[in-house]
């Protein structure tokens, strides 16, 4: 995976670029906003790692640049501020992830893969967890390979749920994946749409209430009737 | 003069109202110079009414001495009587206090008034005299033409007195009478003046936190233009100051983290290379790295809070807290720590969800941090206020009045943490107006939180 990788701190590029290195990435390194546009002119690359704050022109000219250009290539922007506008500024302006200084090495490898996967076409439209499947395309939802018969408020809880397992889910998080934003909620809307999801899956343990906070999802199979 | 001073000072010392001592002093001034005004018309008019009264006890003493002298002196040798006694006529209340005394040199013969005062009270003495007796008499005495008789004229002083009192009491009445009717005139005109300064003091109050927009000059008076001047020259310096400290807070973290970034990189790669011996002490480095990044994370947030936070957003406060329980639910349960948890269904409240997602992360991940494994933490969300408790292990010391210091930690320095996550707490209940209060009873902490 050949990878362009925009940073001005040298000390951070040469590990970083070593570190992907080592994870089967093939970095390319600049430190210069003017030496990534003639970079990205003469080479194709598989994805790019753009710091904002380069000594020439801001890495946020250079992202606009390549969109202008017509470059599909996956972005992900290393920043060290936090601030949100401006997060969401960068991600308007065409980039597709973030990563916020300091970082985890293997975050940012996980995070490269996955960004060149979607680029590629190769993400699975499956998520599964142990004997439950979900199609998010087919909207198919198959339990030891049976098909499970969801309403779409049922199916997006349960997208929800899948997408992090083992991770409790507030409440509110939850509602604001299953309804629609301007749907009048009833204050026991989610519950009832658990309790149908429960009834469907046939193991009422696998969504656990946490109670007081919201629920969360076990692998089918723990816990077991 | 002296006393009337000191009163007025402290009249006006008392008084915080900078109206009220503009018409205390106005009215003080208007009575003292009334006052002086009256005592000195008064003056003017005492001195008249002596002349006036003199002159006229000249001209009666001239007319007795032609009418009255020379038929009494021949009636009195006729009848050979030694003295005539003018009876009084009871006719007016000012009768008897004039009185006069004609008499012959020799003393063969006199014609005085009923209730005169006799020689030896009042011996003859020309020209203008005093005497004290019961009452204060002016007292007036010259010679006939002739030279044969005299003639001794007195005149009560309180038939004067009474004369100036009038005169001075009409005059000081309607200064009096106008004293109210000035008093509201003269408010009127202040409180029309300083309505100014209340309209300006409006605007401050409605004026958002993060608004430092001049004030504009509206011609609304020199005093109310150089305050409006003023406030806008400390308004700029305040704006100026925000944005240097925003500025100061991007480029710290910029300058920070991207070499802890790099230490942090390299030090994974050394952890991932086969370097035997000394894996421990790169894993340990790791750690030390990772403590320093929360560190300045800590430090960076801190210097965020410090500033003026924009309250123009609100949040549910319930939902917040699902959120921050949620997010922290792996920590609960690695501690093996129950919830007791009562939350309202919804708790709306002024400032971003991000700003209160902060104060109740550090909440609870100081209770996660020190509640001994197994124990239970608690937390009560009302519309009024919020409690959140845990117990503590016996071997914590803290001392409640210093939690919100930065870098205090106790004795507690084996909890991995920087000691700042109560001081942006405090920092953040003052910026989104809750009252914070701690405490520690029997191996209890407790924080409660007032929602204003």
């Amino acid at each position: 995976m050949h990878i362009l990788l925009v940073e001005d701190d040298a000390m951070l590029g040469q590990a970083v670029a070593l570190g992907l290195n080592d994870r089967g990435f093939n970095v390319a390194w600049v430190q210069t906003g003017a030496a990534a546009i003639s970079a990205l002119q003469h080479h194709a690359y598989q994805a790019m790692i753009l710091d904002l704050g380069l000594p020439d022109l801001e890495g946020s000219r250079v992202l606009i640049n390549c969109r202008k250009r017509g470059l599909r290539l996956p972005i992900l922007i290393l920043t060290a501020r936090d601030n949100s506008h401006e997060i969401v500024q960068q991600l308007d302006n065409g980039a597709d992830d973030y990563l916020t200084k300091p970082f985890d090495l293997n975050e940012l490898g996980a995070r490269l893969r996955a960004l060149i996967r979607r680029q590629q076409g190769h993400t699975s439209a499956t998520l599964s967890l142990g004997e439950l499947q979900l199609n998010t395309e087919t909207r198919v939802v198959q339990l030891q390979q049976q098909p499970i018969s969801l309403s779409r408020r049922e199916f997006e809880l349960l997208k929800a749920l899948i997408l992090q397992p083992g991770r409790v889910h507030s409440r509110d998080q939850l509602e604001a994946s299953v309804f629609d934003q301007d749907t009048d909620i009833e204050s026991n809307a989610l519950e009832v749409h658990v309790s149908n999801l429960r009834k469907k899956l046939g193991n009422k343990e696998w969504i656990e209430t946490i109670r007081g906070i919201g629920y969360r999802l076990k692998q089918p199979g723990q816990g077991a009737q | 003069m002296r006393s009337f001073t000191d009163a007025l000072t402290s009249l006006l010392g008392k008084s915080t109202s900078i109206r009220r001592r503009i018409l205390i002093a106005v009215s003080a001034v208007y009575l003292l110079c009334s006052g002086i005004t009256v005592s000195w018309i008064y003056l003017e008019v005492r001195h008249e009414v002596d002349e006036l009264f003199d002159a006229e006890m000249i001209q009666q003493a001239k007319t007795l001495a032609v009418i009255v002298a020379e038929p009494a002196r021949l009636q009195l040798t006729t009848s050979k009587a030694q003295s005539l006694v003018v009876p009084s006529l009871q006719q007016h209340s000012y009768e008897d206090r004039i009185a006069y005394r004609i008499e012959a040199l020799d003393g063969s013969w006199q014609v005085l008034t009923e209730g005169v005062p006799d020689a030896a009270a009042v011996p003859f003495q020309t020209g203008f005299t005093t005497y004290q007796g019961e009452q204060l008499w002016h007292v007036f005495g010259m010679l006939t033409a002739d030279g044969q008789s005299r003639i001794l004229l007195l005149q009560e002083d309180e038939f004067r007195a009474e004369l100036r009192s009038d005169l001075a009491i009409d005059t000081i009445f309607p200064v009096l009478l106008l004293l109210p009717l000035m008093l509201w005139l003269g408010w009127l005109a202040i409180h029309r003046g300083f309505k100014s300064f209340a309209r300006l003091a409006q605007q401050l109050r409605l004026r958002s936190n993060n608004n430092y927009a001049p004030f504009p000059l509206a011609n609304e008076g020199e005093e109310v233009d150089l305050v409006k001047r003023s406030l806008n020259h400390y308004l700029a310096r305040i704006e100026q100051s925000f944005a240097r400290e925003k500025r100061f807070s991007a480029d710290a973290a910029h300058e920070l983290r991207t070499p802890l970034a790099a230490l942090k990189v390299r030090l994974q790669r050394l952890q991932e290379s086969p370097s035997g011996d000394l894996q421990q002490e790169i894993t340990e480095l790791l750690e030390s790295t990772n403590r320093i990044i929360n560190l300045v994370e800590s430090l960076l947030t801190l210097a965020k809070v410090e500033g003026q936070l924009e309250l123009t957003d609100t949040c549910d406060l319930a939902k917040v807290w699902r959120q921050v329980l949620a997010d922290n639910y792996a920590r609960i349960e690695a501690k093996q720590l129950h919830t007791e948890i009562h939350l309202e269904a919804s708790c709306k409240r002024a400032g971003a969800a991000s700003y209160w997602y902060l104060l109740c992360n550090n909440l609870l991940d100081n209770a996660i941090k020190y509640a001994p494994a197994q124990s239970s933490i608690q937390l009560t969300l009302e519309q009024h206020q919020m409690l959140l408790c845990n117990p503590v292990d016996s071997q914590h010391q803290l001392d409640i009045t210093r939690l919100t210091e930065r870098f205090y930690r106790g004795k507690q320095l084996h909890v991995q943490g920087a000691g700042l996550g109560l001081s942006i707490v405090a920092h953040l209940a003052t910026q989104l107006q809750v009252d914070p209060e701690f405490s520690y009873h029997d191996q209890r902490f407790c924080v409660q939180l007032y929602l204003r």
